[in-house]
C-alpha cells in the first residue's frame, strides 16, 4: 500500500513538475539544448515511477498463499514477567503475526523484543497450537510442511533487559491445496 | 492560466513539506562523559521540541551494549521546557565496548553513543 501511496504522489509531483517547466521554457530559455535537459530528466522520472508500477502489478500477480495472522499467547511460570514488543521502546505490543503472503517454498523472518518485566531472572521457549488449514488439503499435518524457529536462545534474560529475537517461519514447497492457515504461538517463560 | 495555477499548486506542495519538516518533533540526548567505569552513575539528559505542549511527556530509554541483551533505564518525563535527565548506574558486570543509548518521546527519536571500559577504571583508581 505504501509504494501505491508513493508512487501517486511520485506521480503529482511529476505531472506538476511538467508544467512547471513547460512555464519556465516559455518565459526564460532560449536554445534548444536548455529546452531539451529538463524534459529528458522528467521523461526518465516518469518512466522509472512507471516500472515501479509495473514491478507491483506483476509481484501482485505471482502465486501466493495466504497468512492472515498467527497469534501470540504469552504464558508466565511462577513469578516471571515477561512482555512482547515490536519496538525497542515498548511502544507496540505483539499480540499477533501478520505473515503476508508467501511464494513457496517460503522463508519468513520477524523480529520482535522479548522483555523481562519482573524481578527474576527467565528463560523461555515456545511451541504452537490451534492449526487451522483451509483448502482442498485441509487435513494435512502442519509438522510436514511448516517449521517456525527462534533466536532466543538457552541462556537467561535478566530484570529490566529486553533481548531482540527474530522468529523464522518456512514452509516447504510441497504444500498444495492449502490456501490459508493460521495457528497459535505459545511462548513460555520460567524462572531460571 | 492552467499551467500558473499548477505552478501554485507545486509552490503550495513544496510549502507543505517544508512545514512537515520544520514542525516535526524532535528529542536530544546526550550523556554526561563519554566513558565510564563499572558502578559508575551515567547521566542521560536532552531536550524535546514539538507542535503542542511539551510538560509531562513521557521519555523512554534504552542502552544496548556492544553485545548481550538492552538495559531498560527508568522511563522519565519532560520538565515545562521540554528538558530531562535522568541518571543510570552502569552494571558492574557489564561488558568493556561502546553502548548506544535510544530515547523517544511522542514519536521523536535520538541515539548517541558511550564508551564503557573496565582497564580505564582501574586506571583511573590507580590500581
Amino acid at each position: 500500500m505504501e509504494t501505491w501511496i508513493a508512487v501517486a504522489i511520485f506521480g503529482s509531483i511529476a505531472i506538476l513538475g511538467v508544467q512547471l517547466l513547460r512555464v519556465i521554457r516559455k518565459e526564460y530559455t532560449t536554445t534548444q539544448s536548455r529546452k531539451e535537459l529538463p524534459l529528458a530528466v522528467i521523461t526518465l522520472l516518469v518512466i522509472l515511477g512507471g516500472g515501479i508500477v509495473v514491478y507491483d502489478i506483476l509481484t501482485l500477480s505471482t502465486d501466493t498463499l495466504t497468512i492472515p495472522t498467527s497469534g501470540i499467547v504469552p504464558q508466565e511460570v511462577g513469578n516471571v514477567e515477561m512482555e512482547l514488543y515490536w519496538d525497542i521502546f515498548s511502544q507496540k505490543p505483539v499480540v499477533e503475526v501478520d505473515w503476508g503472503e508467501l511464494e513457496l517454498p517460503a522463508r519468513v523472518n520477524v523480529t520482535f523484543y522479548v522483555r523481562n518485566t519482573g524481578g527474576d531472572y527467565f528463560t523461555s521457549n515456545f511451541t504452537t497450537t490451534g492449526w487451522v488449514l483451509n483448502g482442498s488439503n485441509s487435513g494435512a499435518d502442519p509438522v510436514d510442511y511448516f517449521t517456525l524457529s527462534w533466536t532466543f536462545g538457552e541462556s537467561s534474560l535478566g530484570p529490566d533487559r529486553q533481548r531482540k529475537v527474530m522468529l523464522t517461519l518456512e514452509v516447504a514447497d510441497t504444500l498444495t491445496g492449502v490456501d490459508t492457515f493460521s495457528f497459535d504461538i505459545v511462548i513460555t517463560a520460567w524462572e531460571a | 492560466m492552467m499551467e500558473w495555477l499548477l505552478l501554485i499548486g507545486l509552490i503550495l506542495l513544496v510549502a507543505y513539506l517544508i512545514w512537515k519538516i520544520v514542525t516535526s518533533p524532535s528529542v536530544t540526548v546526550s550523556t554526561d562523559k563519554s566513558e565510564y567505569a563499572p558502578g559508575e552513575s551515567a547521566t542521560f539528559s536532552g531536550t524535546y521540541t514539538g507542535p503542542g505542549g511539551v510538560s509531562g511527556l513521557t521519555v523512554n530509554i534504552v542502552v544496548s551494549p556492544p553485545t548481550g541483551d538492552d538495559y531498560i533505564v527508568p522511563a522519565t518525563t519532560t520538565d515545562g521546557s521540554g528538558d530531562y535527565s535522568t541518571a543510570w548506574t552502569i552494571p558492574i558486570d557489564a561488558v568493556d565496548g561502546t553502548y548506544t543509548v535510544s530515547v523517544s518521546c511522542s514519536g521523536a527519536t535520538a541515539q548517541v553513543t558511550f564508551t564503557h571500559n573496565i582497564r580505564w577504571s582501574y586506571n583511573s583508581m590507580g590500581t
